[in-house]
């Protein structure tokens, strides 16, 4: 090895991080060369330095004082941290309650109509616009109604109470069987047998 | 004998197979069953040597202090992370290196600080201290001083392989980079610890210390 080498190694010689094949020639090299030896001694004595350090100058009250302000810290966010990790047992009765109505209801729930049929429907003032199932009249048009199909029927309800206005209720039946569009909207009183009435 | 670490088990207490192999494990458990108190004992156990660790890469009371807070902070968010067959010391000791990294980041280059200004060849030369002493106190403050002028990879190196006593695997391991690397960084740093100190020494009157 030549001296480049050698002074390269030596602040891993001098702590024994090397393998032992260049451990030993860096110490081969050492012993025939004053200047490389120099240099390895005085990295010998500021590791020797280095590794004689002055203890850290915190004291038990140091210690207390630390673990004084981490544990305030912890127990103020504690309560959030483990909030989700606790078992809560009114939280799982919840839980069960809505998934057993939850079963429940899907039974009760009317089945969805098997075809996409145009729907019409001709609601009173007072009913609430949710959709409901299809209720086809026996006489739907013969015709082919284009999509969407718009309809309309008075319904019983509407035909006695002839004071008031009706609201005309329009279903929009979408591709899918699943989804219906209901539009409620205010319509003038007209005439049961009016021409304008389709029905 | 019972250990300070076996205080920490409440009596009668059982704990897994796999918890008891390492005692700060056991600690650990309890934490994460929702024992703040625990959580305590881990601090009593592990606080000095965060402090010291911090107070060697930072070289700042202060900051030490300070960076030591954040990292117990940060133990006790994250422990739910913590894999349990990983070694909890080295693990903190990893979150210590990364917050002190920060710290010096945000901090900057650090020249010479007020404590080791104050160091007592400083402040009061030469009174109520023996000679061995004050050559001592002016050792350690230039190799405080030496430290604080490496890169923080440098100084987390050397700091755990030299003053801690980790192995250079274990270095790399708890640094989580390869071992040749830590060799890269831990050979400069002692070639720069060497010069800064014959550098400062040639030109102190008198080549002390």
């Amino acid at each position: 090895m030549i001296c480049r080498q050698v002074q390269d190694q030596l602040p891993l010689w001098v702590e024994a991080d090397l393998p032992a094949a260049v451990l030993a020639a860096v110490a081969d090299h050492l012993q025939q060369c004053a200047a490389c030896q120099t240099r390895a001694e005085a990295l010998r004595a500021s590791q020797a330095w280095l590794k004689d350090p002055e203890p850290p100058p915190f004291d038990l009250a140091d210690r207390a004082r630390l673990r004084r302000e981490v544990m305030a810290r912890i127990r103020a966010e504690a309560p959030r941290k483990t909030a989700f990790l606790r078992p809560r047992p009114l939280l799982a009765a919840a839980a069960v309650l809505l998934a057993l109505l939850g079963t429940g209801l899907v039974h009760f729930l009317p089945q969805a109509p098997a075809p996409a049929r145009p729907a019409l429907a001709q609601a009173s003032p007072r009913q609430v616009p949710i959709p409901e199932p299809p209720i086809l009249p026996a006489a739907v048009p013969a015709r082919p109604i284009p999509r969407p199909h718009l309809a309309h029927r008075p319904s019983p309800s509407a035909r006695s109470i002839e004071a008031e206005p009706a609201v005309t209720r329009i279903e929009l039946q979408t591709d899918n069987p699943q989804v219906r569009i209901i539009w409620l909207a205010q319509a003038q009183s007209e005439p049961l047998d009016s021409p304008a009435n389709p029905l | 004998m019972p250990t300070d670490l076996d205080a920490v088990l409440l009596e009668g207490e059982t704990l897994a197979p796999a918890a008891t192999a390492d005692p700060l494990a056991q600690v650990v458990v309890r934490i994460l069953a929702g024992d703040l108190d625990a959580f305590e004992n881990l601090m009593a156990l592990t606080e000095a040597k965060v402090l010291g660790l911090a107070w060697r890469l930072l070289g700042d009371r202060d900051q030490a202090r300070d960076a030591a807070q954040e990292v117990f902070l940060r133990v006790f968010r994250s422990l739910e992370r913590f894999r349990q067959e990983e070694n909890l010391q080295a693990w903190m000791y990893r979150i210590t290196v990364n917050v002190c990294c920060d710290h010096a980041r945000k901090r900057g280059p650090v020249m010479a600080s007020a404590e080791i200004l104050d160091s007592p060849s400083h402040a009061h030369p030469g009174q109520d201290h023996a000679q061995a002493s004050v050559l001592l106190a002016e050792r350690r403050a230039l190799v405080r001083r030496a430290l604080g002028a490496l890169t923080p990879a440098e100084r987390s190196a050397l700091v755990l392989r030299d003053l801690e006593g980790f192995t250079t695997e274990a270095v790399a391991q708890t640094l989580g980079v390869r071992p040749v690397t830590i060799r890269s960084q831990i050979s400069s740093a002692r070639a720069k610890v060497q010069a800064f100190c014959a550098q400062a020494l040639a030109q102190s009157p008198g080549g002390r210390p």
